[in-house]
């Protein structure tokens, strides 16, 4: 009897051990690696690294940058052929927009406001804006006021674009308003900050240039006119950046890794080589000028180094003169230096801009000088940022012989500036803005609005295959995710799935 | 209140089982008594023993035997050769005759807690496998042994490296996103077979499995000859009392054990040849241009034979030029470079793979102690050079047989699987990506310069195979033991009380080697991981057998089980090599902050099971299982399981059935719940960090050292409330044994719903997450298995000398996705943005969803004015990866000593998505690219409604500009009949053997897949990147399967 007692005692040791202390024994269910909350430092770092790599140098770009010609895919079709499925941009849409961006700036600005970290929310909500234009830029209407509320909107209905415009518009007010508040937590922005490092002063300046830059968006929808747009934007403008010293770039790094988005995508062999600038349509759009465009040289990169890419010329009055030889800048080209290097910045928002929409806002107030004024200062803001960047070019001996010679340079500079300025139409105007603008969103959005460069229709077009239209890609389609999991709301906007849905202008293309 | 429900079953039990074990008396007796066997002859020299103990007797010429009991609680055991042998518990009688049947009447199979019972007695399907199925079929994964031998059991290869990984369901898919592999069970302890992947933590390229391709699944650490016997436990009724992890079957392995006796020594040696199947390339054509250059490294004019293709960049060192034939009528080609020489890149790249396996093992006992001993080691050398594996088992078995009342039973068995293999998938890195566009006019053995850098055919920098192969690899070393301790206690005659507890413990080390100068990842990579899984698992129970009187015999299970999990993984993760060849993490340039990986996961049950059975002709039986489960909030955390099955023998309850045609006859049912909880992590919102990357292949990582590290919200939402899966299953059969059971059925229908799936459902991203865990869903498997085997000769004559026997399993599944979440309309399992494999509400499982031809309302192709087809407007589903049904036949002749298996498998329906034949249809090394030049008419209607008869011309622009652009003439039909496994072995008679001290002495030879009959273009369809992820039928660029041949030598003295 003993000896049975003993072996059931043993039997049963682990038994009832595990089951008396049962629910302390479930209690690992905490993830040791990721937490359930972050402080807003970490959240501000985590939407500035996501929104730079994924939207403004991800996806959205490199699709506009095609549709707009700016680049082109070697071998099969592509962007630049409208080859744009409703899978293509879902990620644009779904992970890197919605979710990776806006939801923590939604987080952010609330997790913030309740600190009184109000700075913290005030580059939450501009960046917010920023992101949701190019949503609303892309698609048209999307959803919005029910947006980033999974409770109570599963499904959220989509908002007309004239409607987030307003939204836009009131979030920036409401950044600006948060910076100025002098309510203000003593945790304020810094090295979290990988734009401005804390200074808010010119992310005040920033939401004044993104408030311009959406006013002037609506210049030509329906039921907005061009002129009070554009006094909309003058003031805004005259609160923005005053210099290059404004420019907003978010620094890339040439350690393994830490590349700037489009050395990546299409320079450094990590992805493949396929994405070219457009050697048609973009060169002959540069090269405007005698080949004296500088810019030639920072937007291509040389196909063959070897070859020399400037020519200093004697004159006969013993002047000299530098020019560009467009030999080496070719349909071999891969992206330039200046923004496909490994440690090329990515422009968020550049005082060039500032400047072209002082200048465009001028001209359909018909202020001309004002306007040839404020072209310049764009040309020159644009010519003074890309000259710091002649050092990265391949030069050969000869190349940098000719550009030592500084006064040939400025010449050469100075002169095209002189040459654009003065012939300031409206083309002229709109055709610097979209070279300037190269490889960003806003290209698309002026190729649309403005009808400026006009462009040919590629051979292997979508669009012309499909549908027989001349049209560029007028939109995004709406993504699949939204056909596949908000099916109903997508459909109430009318846009077909599919290809033919970018024949579809968005609200403010719409006017007729 | 489940506490205290806890606290009093446990005091009952206790009370139970000391009260009943103090309440026995032992009385001696003698039993007498006749054996006969079905025919009614009588048996002599059959053996009569005491269960538990060498007693016993032997019956005299006419059967009789006498033989002093202990107690009535004794149980005998009668047996004679050839036939199975019966146990009948003593009692109070006195007089015992007993008849053994020759046929498979009374087969005795293991199910849970390896408690053998008799298969008459079960409510529910379960089959068997056993060893020698296993071993012959000398294949390194269980997995892939037990492809074709199970119904209801669907295998997939993921293709044809050493140590891929194979996926097993049971009876379809049971869950929509997560696991729905069985569970497998070893001796009563569950066995991990996830597929680890130290990729899986990373965060760039080579963090997908799109790009690398998937890694072993843990069964694979089994040496299959260790295995005694396989059950498969099918059914939620079989598996219920296995409780969640139970739900998708379950695959009991039970090892081999020693037996009392002289030592016995055995030895097993096998040789395995293994050749490539590769078919579905052109040999005609050879390389293009690209851009101005020609490949041929000469200009046009002096040699350069390529003609300019249409546009630029059109012909991009790939296999769009001349015909040889073509190619020597040029004269200056011929004046600066001769002919050219042409080869077969595919055939120059693979070798013959060759495999070594030996197992030692010796078994015996001595008094009350049984102990087996084994040893095997194989070694693997894949088909692809620089794949291979190395595998150890030792396994060390100690038991008591006694008749005491305490017994136990060990086994330590320890596993080393070293596996070296080449990444798969999509991507510069892949060798396959590359292998399967190498154009025939480059000798790809010629991909070294001294310095042992990569010689490169052409400017866009394609990695040779060869290169990759020597310079590229993803190794693992797993150290694993597997450890069972079991103990009992015969509480009385009819109860014993036993405590298992077993640990599966391993460290699996891996390692990425991308050399510099790989192109793609010029900088080279690599990283050095340390996977940790241990798991626990306690179960105490008691086994409670009864006859209560003639009519009514009673069994019970009651019992505990804990169950504890945990899981490690860290990563070294260095980019940007010192120097060629040297992979030292210390000196990388990038050191990369890999967060670990660790998962905790532990559950509680308790269990009983009670089984009556009604004078040998109806048996009833009901199970019930609670389940906590730590991964769920405490309020969701327990969860009842019940099940009910029974058995009705129609042979015995109708006596008018003629027993001479039906022997046996047996109908079943069943309705059973199981279910599962959910992955750990999952119920609380979770922050991750920042790791931006693109969808294509950049990325930015946070390095070491490096301060800017940012957070975000994950982009799944979590669900406090999350409660179990639930699966409630019906199923219905039939076992029918005719002619003395030499002809044998079997039949099951099964109609089962998953409902409250636990599922990461993909939300609108508007919504702020891209996906959230809901509890939602229902789905439906419909299935019939049937196994039919039939004794031919010995139906028609019983002496006859050549036995034959065959065997069917047919295997069809119905999967219907009744519902999902509101607003959801499909998940995504697998494969790009475009095309992709996912789970659709209006196309069911599996579907393949990508860009597609234009048809009308008649389904007709609608033909545009350049002859080609319209691509569709949207993308749309172009196939279904879900067979119809499977199939398989196995022969086996037996002559004397001479044994031949014949053994055909098949798939029936089942789409693959050949992304192959898209890159090289694009490539033009597609075998139906070769008709280039050729005018093809489209079958289909113009615009204008007629029908189609405008030519156009398939050259390279038709290809790579239209047919490469539509995923869906890239879906093939994954039918396939492979004569699995033939093999022919030998058995030397005892007569030669009795000079020596050999006792048996056997030789093989078997050969695998050396038919299939398939329209699969790579012939061999059998290829999967996701390797057993759910995401099925999505073959790109992996490694192709192989014919093989072996030889083997078995003998024991």
């Amino acid at each position: 009897m003993k000896k049975i007692n003993i072996y059931i005692l043993s039997l049963l040791l682990i038994g009832p051990f595990s089951l008396s202390s049962c629910e302390k024994l479930l209690d690992v269910n905490e993830d040791p690696i990721n937490p359930t909350e972050a402080t807003e430092e970490l959240l501000l770092t985590g939407i500035q690294q996501n929104f730079s790599f994924e939207v403004l140098g991800g996806i959205p770009a490199r699709m506009a940058a095609g549709i707009t010609q700016q680049t082109r895919y070697q071998i099969f079709q592509s962007y630049d052929d409208y080859f744009i499925t409703e899978n293509d941009v879902d990620g644009f849409w779904n992970d890197f927009s919605y979710v990776g961006v806006m939801a923590n700036c939604k987080i952010l600005s609330e997790q913030a406001i309740a600190k009184n970290k109000n700075y913290h929310a005030a580059i939450a909500k501009i960046i917010w804006a920023q992101n949701m234009a190019m949503i609303t830029d892309a698609f048209g209407d999307a959803p919005f006021s029910q947006a980033w509320q999974p409770e109570t909107y599963p499904f959220p209905v989509y908002d007309t674009q004239e409607e987030i415009f307003v939204g836009i518009q009131n979030l920036l007010d409401e950044a600006i308003a948060h910076i100025d508040d002098t309510n203000q937590s003593a945790e304020v922005p810094g090295s979290d900050d990988l734009v401005y490092g804390g200074n808010m002063q010119k992310w005040r300046k920033y939401a004044y240039g993104l408030k311009a830059r959406y006013y002037m968006r609506l210049s030509n929808a329906p039921g907005y006119n061009a002129q009070t747009q554009s006094q909309l934007v003058l003031d805004a403008v005259a609160q923005s950046f005053t210099s290059n010293d404004d420019n907003a770039l978010y620094q890339y790094s040439s350690q393994l890794l830490q590349e700037n988005p489009w050395n990546q995508y299409a320079v450094n062999d990590r992805w493949n080589t396929f994405t070219v600038p457009n050697a048609v349509t973009y060169k002959s759009n540069l090269l405007l000028v005698n080949n004296r465009d500088l810019r030639l040289a920072l937007h291509f990169r040389k196909s063959d180094p070897d070859k020399n890419g400037f020519i200093l010329q004697t004159n006969d009055n013993g002047t000299v003169n530098l020019y560009l030889d467009p030999a080496p800048y070719n349909n071999q080209s891969l992206l330039g230096v200046l923004y496909a290097d490994s440690d090329s910045p990515l422009p968020w928002l550049m005082y060039s801009e500032i400047k072209f929409l002082e200048a465009e806002a001028h001209h359909h107030l018909s202020n001309n000088s004002a306007r040839d004024e404020a072209f310049r200062g764009a040309l020159e803001a644009d010519f003074s940022f890309i000259r710091s960047f002649l050092n990265k070019i391949a030069l050969t001996e000869e190349d940098r012989s000719a550009l030592s010679n500084t006064a040939a340079l400025d010449e050469m500079i100075q002169t095209y500036i002189a040459t654009i300025v003065e012939r300031a139409d409206y083309t002229t105007l709109m055709t610097q803005k979209y070279i300037v603008n190269f490889l960003s969103f806003e290209s698309y959005n002026d190729l649309r609005r403005t009808g400026i460069p006009e462009l040919n229709t590629p051979d292997r077009s979508v669009l012309k295959d499909r549908f027989e239209s001349d049209s560029i890609a007028l939109r995004f389609p709406y993504p699949s995710s939204e056909w596949q999991y908000n099916p109903r709301n997508v459909a109430t906007r009318n846009v077909p799935l599919g290809f033919s849905s970018m024949l579809v202008p968005v609200w403010w293309d719409s006017k007729e | 209140m489940q506490r205290k429900i806890l606290l009093s079953f446990t005091l009952l039990w206790a009370m139970l089982t000391i009260g009943l074990g103090s309440a026995f008396a032992q009385t001696e007796r003698t039993v007498t008594g006749v054996v006969k066997d079905d025919t009614g002859e009588t048996l002599p020299s059959a053996t009569v023993v005491i269960k538990g103990t060498t007693q016993g007797t032997i019956t005299d010429f006419d059967g009789n035997y006498s033989l002093v009991v202990p107690s009535p609680e004794t149980i005998l055991v009668y047996s004679f050769a050839g036939m199975p042998s019966k146990e009948v518990t003593v009692g109070n009688q006195t007089v015992i005759d007993v008849t053994l049947s020759s046929e498979m009447l009374e087969q005795v199979v293991v199910t849970s807690f390896g408690i053998e019972e008799q298969k008459r007695t079960l409510g529910y399907a379960l089959q068997t496998v056993d060893s020698k199925e296993l071993t012959n079929s000398r294949e390194t994964n269980l997995v892939n042994a037990l492809a074709g031998k199970v119904a209801g059991v669907q295998v997939t290869s993921s293709g044809g490296q050493a140590g891929a990984s194979s996926r097993i369901t049971i009876r379809g898919q049971n869950s929509l996103v997560g696991n729905s592999q069985p569970l497998f069970v070893v001796d009563g302890i569950p066995l991990d077979n996830r597929q680890t992947n130290a990729s899986s933590s990373l965060n760039d390229s080579d963090g997908s499995l799109l790009f690398t391709g998937a890694g072993s699944n843990r069964v694979v650490d089994i040496d299959p000859s260790i295995i005694e016997s396989t059950s498969v436990l099918k059914g939620a009724a079989a598996t219920a009392i296995w409780g969640a992890r139970g739900a998708n079957g379950v695959i009991l392995i039970t090892t081999k054990k020693g037996k009392k006796g002289k030592p016995k020594f055995n030895f097993s040696s096998n040789l395995i040849l293994n050749d490539a199947i590769v078919r579905g390339y052109q040999d005609k054509y050879l390389q293009g241009s690209s851009r101005d250059i020609f490949l041929n490294g000469l200009p046009e004019g002096e040699g350069g034979f390529a003609g300019k293709g249409p546009g630029n960049g059109q012909q991009q060192g790939v296999s769009w030029g001349p015909s040889l034939e073509e190619a020597i009528q040029n004269d200056s080609l011929l004046k600066y470079v001769g002919v050219p020489k042409v080869y077969d890149p595919r055939a120059d790249f693979f070798r013959t793979g060759q495999t070594y396996d030996n197992v030692f093992s010796v078994s015996g006992g001595f008094d009350n102690y049984v102990y087996r001993v084994s040893y095997s080691n194989r070694m693997e050398q894949g088909i692809a050079p620089g794949n291979d594996l190395t595998r150890n088992n030792l396994s060390i078995n100690f038991g008591s047989q006694s008749d005491k009342k305490f017994n136990f039973q060990t086994s330590i068995n320890y596993f080393n699987t070293k596996t070296t293999r080449l990444a798969e998938g999509n991507g510069a890195a892949a060798y396959m990506f590359t292998l399967s566009r190498w154009p025939i006019s480059i000798d790809i053995t010629d991909y070294e310069k001294e310095d042992g850098s990569q010689i490169t055919y052409t400017e866009n920098n394609v990695n040779n195979p060869l290169w990759l192969a020597k310079n590229n690899n993803f190794s693992s070393n797993v150290n694993r033991l597997f450890v069972n301790a079991t103990v009992n206690y015969k509480v009385n005659s009819w109860i014993t009380v036993y405590n298992r507890l077993g640990v599966d413990g391993y460290q699996d080390n891996q390692k990425q080697k991308t050399n510099l100068g790989t192109f793609g990842r010029l900088e080279g990579r690599m990283f050095d991981a340390t996977a940790e899984n241990i798991l626990i698992d306690n179960t105490l129970y008691a086994v409670i057998q009864k006859q209560i009187n003639d009519d009514f015999e009673f069994s019970s299970t009651v019992g505990h089980n804990l169950n504890l999990r945990n899981f490690e993984m860290n990563v070294l993760r260095g980019i940007g090599l010192p120097e060629r060849d040297n992979y030292n993490y210390e000196e990388t340039q990038v050191k990369l902050d890999v967060l670990p990986t660790i998962e905790k996961v532990r559950s509680t049950s308790v269990f009983a099971t009670a089984k009556m059975g009604y004078q040998e002709k109806i048996y009833v039986e009901v199970t019930g299982r609670n389940d906590w489960f730590s991964t769920l909030e405490p309020g969701n955390r327990s969860v009842f399981y019940p099940s009910i099955s029974s058995n009705t023998i129609l042979s015995e309850l109708i006596p008018a059935l003629p027993k001479n045609i039906i022997s046996y006859w047996g109908v079943r049912a069943s309705y059973a719940q199981a279910g599962s909880a959910a992955e750990p992590y999952v119920t609380r919102q979770l922050f991750n960090r920042t790791d931006p990357s693109d969808a294509t292949r950049g990325s930015i990582a946070v390095a070491e050292g490096q301060d800017i590290i940012g957070f975000n919200r994950s982009s799944r939402a979590a669900e406090p409330n999350l409660t179990h899966e639930l699966k409630k299953e019906f199923e219905v059969g039939t076992d029918i044994k005719l002619f003395k059971g030499t002809l044998r059925a079997d039949f099951a229908y099964y109609d089962s719903r998953v409902v409250n799936q636990i599922v990461p459902a993909e939300v609108s991203g508007t919504t702020g997450f891209s996906s959230r865990w809901i509890n939602g869903g229902v789905i439906r498997n419909r299935g019939v298995e049937a196994t039919i085997t039939a004794d031919v000769f010995k139906l028609i004559q019983k002496k006859f000398p050549l036995d034959w026997t065959i065997s069917l399993n047919y295997t069809r599944n119905r999967f219907e996705l009744v519902s999902l979440q509101e607003g959801i309309e499909s998940l995504f399992l697998g494969g790009f943005n475009s095309p992709q494999i996912r789970v659709d509400r209006n196309f069911g499982y599996g579907v393949i969803w990508g860009s597609r031809l234009e048809r009308n309302d008649n389904g007709e192709l609608i033909i545009d004015n350049d002859g080609r087809p319209k691509q569709a407007n949207t993308l749309g589903p172009i196939g279904n990866t879900m067979p119809d049904w499977l199939g398989s036949i196995r022969n086996t002749f037996s002559y004397k000593g001479l044994s031949l298996t014949v053994f055909f498998d098949g798939r029936f329906g089942g789409d693959i998505l050949n992304m192959d034949l898209l890159y090289t249809t694009g490539a033009g090394t597609a075998l139906i690219t070769e008709n280039r030049g050729n005018v093809v008419v489209w079958k289909g209607v113009k615009e204008d409604g007629t029908p189609n008869d405008i030519p156009i011309i398939a050259n390279q622009r038709y290809y790579t500009n239209f047919f490469s652009q539509i995923d869906e003439l890239f879906v093939e039909d994954g039918s396939f009949v492979k004569l699995r496994e033939i093999s022919l072995s030998y058995n030397l008679p005892k007569k030669l053997l009795e000079k020596l001290p050999i006792e048996t002495l056997s030789f093989t030879a078997t050969g695998r897949n050396l038919y299939i009959s398939s329209n699969f273009s790579y012939f061999d369809p059998e290829g999967n990147l996701y390797g057993s992820g759910n995401a099925q039928g999505f073959y790109h660029a992996v490694t192709p399967g192989t014919r093989s041949y072996a030889f083997g030598l078995n003998v024991t003295f």
